[in-house]
């Protein structure tokens, strides 16, 4: 996803855009996780079989 | 010459007893050393006025026959994102300052009831979002070993705190290795329990799927005597659940004849500074020749770990501080606010398949268990970096740090897993090195009982800066 698009999705969530040091580092890093959110889909969707869901916050495995 | 508060646990708990010392000798001698090391920047705030006058009363009622537990009178920290009843909890941050908390947190009131004494509250990384410590609104963390180095994060504070011996533990939270990072570049122990091991009632948020709250001490006896204490279901916290641990029990047989250690092939001993590596080794033989037996193993689909970690530890966060984005983005640090930003932007479909991913790899390590009781990496690859230090070059290339300090600890955080850190070594420039010890769920015990093992057989948690 390149800049502009990252600043889009960042006007959408409300977020302060000014143009200066701030605007940049919050748009490199969110390139930086949108790319690490791809590895990490692209992972799942290799690995995990179908139909498995995700971990839960309540983990009832262990009670 | 050992002093007051080189003792463990286990030993000043003791000499209290024998009346050797009184309560308020050691409170003192707590708040003396506070007041020695104010140039680590370790705590936001102290309590002198209000620990000394608990430990009065302590005092007294040991005089009377009554002891409260295996912490009676013994000055411990909590991290500033964990309630502490009368005091403000910021959780580092400028959002929160003012916010004064009602009610303990239930890991301090089950401290507390165990006698211990809260004497102040450590720094930590602005809403425990960064592994340095250097928060804008508190001040810096410095590590006690190179004033010029980083304390890690995000409970800085309280690994600090410790290492410098103004307490005997500290509270500290974990969610990506916030408990393990600390205690492994200030040369201390430290376990994160597995997730709902202990209750989240009274700790700020900071990844619900992923937060945990865990002690720093001395020693792995010393975390166990506050994880035990500290564990076990509560009814405000609904994500716990079970008994507390029995760690210290599993601690009376410290033989490692017959124990069954993994490392992880293609990860465990790749892409670290020597020195690293040479202590990691040097550990492992050591473990063989006590008995135990080591092999490698082989977990697939290890990949992502890290790159998951930082999708779920980034989404989370993000929609917990959204509207406070939008009201009041200037009164983040530069930091913490770009990551909640950028945390904003992760489709939701990337965030379930991590999820869906975490639950993959706990059942890999689930199928590993079957074969070794624990599973051992360093804690890091490297030793402290600089203070604002932000790449690392290790093997001829440069990485980031904030995602390279994760990339052992995200192994036991991404599927949940109690992992331990203690110190293993120092490096050329004597920094300390730690071990990571991972554990099967629910074994928080055994994962205790090898640190004091291994602690039973080196001295390398006896160590202490040389600072003034």
């Amino acid at each position: 996803m390149d800049a502009q698009q990252v600043r889009g999705l960042l006007r959408e969530h409300g977020v302060h855009l000014d143009g200066g040091d701030a605007e940049t580092a919050t748009v490199v890093l969110a390139q930086d996780w949108l790319a690490r959110a791809a590895r990490v889909r692209a992972v799942a969707e290799r690995v995990i079989p179908a139909g498995e869901p995700p971990i839960t916050v309540v983990q009832g495995e262990d009670r | 010459m050992r002093g007051l508060l080189d003792l463990s646990v286990a030993e000043v708990a003791a000499g209290l007893r024998r009346r050797e010392y009184s309560v308020v000798d050691v409170v003192s001698a707590s708040l003396t050393r506070i007041e020695e090391t104010t140039e680590l920047a370790a705590y936001v705030d102290v309590y002198a006025d209000r620990a000394l006058k608990i430990a009065q009363a302590h005092q007294t009622l040991l005089g009377n026959g009554i002891d409260l537990g295996p912490l009676h009178g013994v000055p411990i920290a909590v991290k500033d994102n964990v309630d502490v009843e009368g005091t403000l909890t910021a959780a580092g941050s400028r959002i929160l300052q003012g916010n004064f908390s009602e009610e303990d947190a239930t890991v301090v009131a089950r401290l507390r009831k165990q006698g211990a004494i809260i004497v102040g509250t450590t720094n930590l990384h602005e809403f425990a979002w960064g592994g340095t410590t250097d928060n804008p609104h508190f001040g810096r963390t410095r590590n006690p070993w190179d004033l010029s180095r980083s304390p890690a994060g995000s409970s800085g504070g309280s690994g600090a705190a410790v290492a410098a011996r103004t307490v005997f533990a500290a509270l500290g939270t974990d969610t990506g290795g916030s408990v393990r990072l600390p205690a492994s570049m200030n040369g201390v122990t430290g376990i994160r329990p597995g997730i709902g091991r202990v209750s989240n009632a009274g700790v700020y948020p900071l990844a619900w799927s992923l937060d945990t709250v865990g002690p720093l001490a001395g020693s792995a006896q010393d975390c166990a005597v506050l994880l035990d204490a500290m564990s076990g279901r509560d009814a405000r916290d609904p994500q716990s659940y079970g008994h507390p641990t029995n760690s210290l029990a599993a601690m009376e047989d410290r033989g490692l004849r017959g124990a069954r250690i993994g490392v992880i092939s293609g990860v465990s001993r790749v892409q670290l500074q020597p020195a690293v590596l040479d202590a990691f080794d040097s550990t492992l033989a050591l473990l063989e020749r006590l008995g135990a037996s080591v092999r490698e193993i082989e977990i697939l689909d290890l990949e992502a770990v890290v790159d998951a970690l930082v999708i779920v530890d980034a989404v989370e966060p993000s929609a917990h501080h959204a509207p406070w984005l939008r009201s009041r983005p200037g009164d983040y640090g530069a930091d913490v606010r770009a990551n909640l930003e950028a945390g904003l932007v992760i489709p939701a479909v990337d965030y379930v398949q991590a999820q869906r991913y975490r639950a993959h790899v706990r059942r890999q390590f689930s199928d590993a268990f079957d074969q070794v009781d624990v599973l051992l990496t360093p804690t890091l690859p490297f030793t402290a970096p600089g203070v604002g230090q932000t790449t690392i070059t290790i093997d001829s290339a440069e990485r980031d740090v904030l995602t390279s300090l994760m990339r052992f600890t995200a192994l036991a955080s991404v599927p949940g897993l109690p992992a331990m850190s203690l110190p293993i070594g120092f490096d050329a420039d004597g920094l300390p090195i730690g071990l990571q010890v991972i554990g099967a769920p629910d074994d928080e015990a055994g994962v205790l009982r090898l640190g004091a093992a291994l602690q039973s057989q080196t001295d390398w948690h006896q160590r202490r800066p040389s600072l003034a």
